[in-house]
C-alpha cells in the first residue's frame, strides 16, 4: 500500500476533531478506594466513567437491588468548595421525586468517601447515544422525549431546583420510549454554580458569560437538546467551543426546518425561541414550553 | 451492489444533484437566504464563488425553489459564448418570441419590454451565470448593461454570478470596476471541516435509508477529509468507491484501510484535484491539532 505519509499523519491528527467529549474510565486505584470503603454498604461494585471530578459506579446495595453510585472523586475529596457543591447537588436531586427524573439518594460520607446513591436504569440508553447511533430522529419522536424531559423541568422548577447542566448525556431513554432526566441540579437559592461545568453546546449564553442564570437556561439548554435530536447538530455545530461561544452571543442558529425539510417549520420555532439569546424572549415556564411543543406537533 | 448489503435504500453518495441531499452547512444557509433576500428586495447583482464540487449549484436551484412561479430564472451555463451567442440565447430561454435575425437592440427592447411587465405584476425575473469565473471581459460588461435596466429603485433583472474563487480576481480587473461597484452581495460556499465531514456522512447515509449511520468509522473520516480538502463531490466519489470495496471485501464498517485502497485506486492525493492545496486550510487544522 503506498500513501503520502504525510496525508496519513494529518489525517491521524484529525481524528481528534470527531470524537466528541465523554466521560473517561475510573482510575484502578480510584476504584479500589471505594470498593474498600463502601464493603460494607454494596457489593460488586464496579467502575463506569468519570466526569471531571465526578466518579460514576454501579454496585449492588444491601437489598441486592443494582444501583448507581456517584461520588466526589479522591483529588477533590479535601475540597471545601467541591464538597460543599457535591452535598448541594445531592441534597437538590434528593428533593425531586417526578416520573421523568431519575432518583436520587441524600449525600452520604464514610470514612472521607463523599457519595450519593442513584437509582440504575438498566434497559436505557443516554439521548447521546440515541443520536449518535441513529443520527437525527423524526420529529414526533423527538418531541415526545422533549415533552417528557420539559416535564422533569418543570417539577424541579417548581421545588426550586435548576438542573444547569442539561445536554444529551443526563437523558435516558428507555426502549419503550419513557424519558427520565438524571445528575439535577442545583436549588437555585444556592446560585447556578454546579461542580461539573455546564458543556458549550448545550449551555446558556448566560452560563458560558458567567452571568446569573436561571429556570430559563435550563429551558434554552432544552432547545438546544431538541435541536440535536431534529437535526444531528447542535446549535453552531462546531468542535470549536470559542467559536460556539461567539456565535451564541453575536448570531442566531440557523432554524431547524431550515436545516432539514422534515422538520415542521412550527417545531423549529419552539426550538428557536427556547434558543434566544435573552433569557426573558424564552418561553416564561418549562410548562409553557411543553404547551407550544404539543400544539406544535399537533397542528401537523 | 452494497445497498442491501448495508441496509440501504438508495445510493448515498450519488453524483448526480438531488437536492433531498443537501447537506446545509452554514455557507450553504447564508446562501441560501442571501439569494432569497437579493431576490425579495431587487438587489441587482449577487456573486457566488466557491471551490468546484461545493455545490453551488444545487444550492442555487434549491435557493430559487424557494419561490413559486412569481420568479422566473434563467440559467446560463456555458461560460464560453460569444456575445451575440449569449444574446440569442437570452432571447431564447426568456422566449422572447424574436426571429433569428433579430438585432441585439431588438432583443434588449424586447427583454426590457418583459423584465417592464413583469416588475408591474410584482413579478421577479432573474438571470443565473454559472461557471462566470469563465466569462471573457467583454461578456462581462454586456452583462452588467442588463443591469441598467431598473425603475427609480428597483433593479429589473436580478442577475446572479456563481463561479469559482477566480471570479474573485476577474472581478478585480481594471476593466470591469464599473461591474464589480455593482456588485450588492457576495457569498462564498466554504469547503467542508473534517467535523462537518463527518455530519455530512452521516446525513447521506441516514437520508439513504441507513440504519447505521456510523458505517464510516473516524480514521477513515479523517482520511477522506484529508484527500478531499472538504469538496462534497469528492468525498461522494470517496465514500462511494469505498462502499463498494467494502462490500467486496465483507467489511462491516468502513475502516481507513478500505479509504487508503480508494485513494489509491483512484489515484487521489490533494494535487490532484485541486489547483491551489497550499492554501488549504485542512493544513492549518493539522497543524493546530483540531
Amino acid at each position: 500500500m503506498v500513501m503520502n505519509a504525510k496525508v496519513i499523519r494529518m489525517a491521524d491528527r484529525r481524528q481528534d476533531a470527531l470524537t466528541p467529549p465523554v466521560a473517561t474510565p475510573v482510575s484502578e486505584p480510584g476504584a479500589e478506594r471505594v470498593r474498600r470503603t463502601l464493603a460494607n454498604r454494596f457489593t460488586a461494585v464496579k467502575p463506569r466513567s468519570v466526569q471531571g471530578d465526578v466518579e460514576y459506579y454501579v454496585a449492588r446495595d444491601a437489598r441486592g437491588d443494582v444501583v448507581q453510585l456517584r461520588v466526589l472523586s479522591a483529588r477533590r475529596a479535601g475540597d471545601v468548595r467541591a464538597r460543599e457543591l457535591f452535598q448541594l447537588e445531592a441534597n437538590a436531586a434528593s428533593k425531586l421525586a417526578h416520573m421523568n427524573i431519575v432518583g436520587t439518594g441524600a449525600p452520604e460520607e464514610v470514612n472521607g468517601v463523599l457519595f450519593c446513591v442513584v437509582e440504575h436504569k438498566q434497559a436505557a440508553r443516554t439521548l447521546r447515544e440515541l443520536v449518535d447511533n441513529n443520527g437525527w430522529l423524526d420529529a414526533r419522536s423527538a418531541v415526545q422525549i422533549a415533552d417528557q424531559i420539559a416535564s422533569a423541568l418543570g417539577h424541579a422548577h417548581q421545588m426550586g431546583v435548576l438542573h444547569l447542566r442539561l445536554q444529551p448525556e443526563s437523558v435516558l431513554v428507555e426502549p419503550d420510549g419513557w424519558v427520565t432526566v438524571a445528575d439535577f441540579g442545583l436549588e437555585a437559592k444556592h446560585g447556578s454554580e454546579r461542580l461539573l461545568a455546564p458543556r458549550v453546546p448545550y449551555a446558556s449564553p448566560e452560563q458560558t458569560m458567567r452571568v446569573a442564570a436561571g429556570h430559563r437556561s435550563d429551558l434554552y439548554s432544552l432547545g438546544a437538546v431538541l435541536y440535536e435530536m431534529l437535526t444531528d447538530r447542535t446549535p453552531f455545530d462546531s468542535n470549536d467551543e470559542g467559536y460556539i461561544k461567539q456565535r451564541q452571543v453575536e448570531f442566531h442558529a440557523a432554524p431547524p426546518h431550515l436545516i432539514s425539510i422534515d422538520v415542521p417549520e412550527s417545531v423549529s420555532n419552539v426550538v428557536m425561541r427556547s434558543l434566544e439569546r435573552e433569557p426573558a424572549k424564552r418561553f416564561a415556564s418549562a410548562t409553557a414550553f411543553q404547551a407550544a411543543l404539543d400544539g406544535a406537533i399537533n397542528s401537523q | 451492489m452494497y445497498l442491501e448489503y448495508y441496509g440501504l435504500k438508495e445510493m448515498p453518495f450519488g453524483l448526480t444533484p438531488d437536492p433531498r441531499y443537501i447537506f446545509k452547512t452554514e455557507s450553504h444557509l447564508e446562501m441560501l437566504a442571501t439569494v432569497r433576500y437579493a431576490i425579495e428586495h431587487n438587489k441587482g447583482l449577487v456573486v457566488i464563488t466557491g471551490e468546484v464540487g461545493t455545490g453551488k449549484t444545487t444550492t442555487l436551484r434549491a435557493a430559487l425553489q424557494q419561490f413559486s412561479d412569481e420568479v422566473l430564472s434563467v440559467y446560463i451555463f456555458n461560460p464560453f459564448l460569444t456575445a451575440s451567442e449569449f444574446f440569442e440565447q437570452l432571447a431564447h430561454e426568456f422566449e422572447l418570441d424574436l426571429p433569428k435575425t433579430a438585432s441585439k437592440p431588438e432583443m434588449l427592447a424586447a427583454l426590457g419590454q418583459l423584465l417592464a411587465t413583469r416588475h408591474s405584476q410584482g413579478l421577479r425575473t432573474v438571470l443565473i451565470v454559472d461557471e462566470a469565473h469563465g466569462l471573457p471581459t467583454a461578456l462581462l460588461e454586456e452583462i452588467r448593461l442588463l443591469l441598467n435596466f431598473e425603475t427609480s429603485s428597483e433593479k429589473l433583472l436580478q442577475v446572479i454570478l456563481s463561479g469559482q474563487p477566480e471570479l474573485h480576481e476577474l472581478l478585480n480587473r481594471p476593466a470591469l470596476r464599473q461591474l464589480k461597484q455593482r456588485i450588492s452581495l457576495r457569498c462564498q460556499i466554504k469547503p467542508l471541516s473534517v467535523f462537518e465531514i463527518n455530519k455530512y456522512i452521516r446525513f447521506r447515509l441516514k437520508q439513504a435509508g441507513a440504519t447505521n449511520v456510523n458505517l464510516f468509522d473516524n480514521g477513515a473520516i479523517g482520511l477522506i477529509g484529508n484527500v478531499s480538502q472538504g469538496i462534497p463531490r469528492v468525498v461522494n466519489n470517496i465514500c462511494d468507491n469505498a462502499l463498494l470495496y467494502g462490500y467486496a471485501s465483507g467489511a462491516e464498517a468502513i475502516t481507513r484501510d478500505i479509504i487508503e485502497e480508494v485513494i489509491e485506486a483512484l489515484d487521489l492525493s490533494p494535487s490532484n484535484f485541486r489547483s491551489n492545496p497550499s492554501s488549504s486550510r485542512f493544513d492549518d487544522e493539522a497543524s493546530s491539532g483540531v
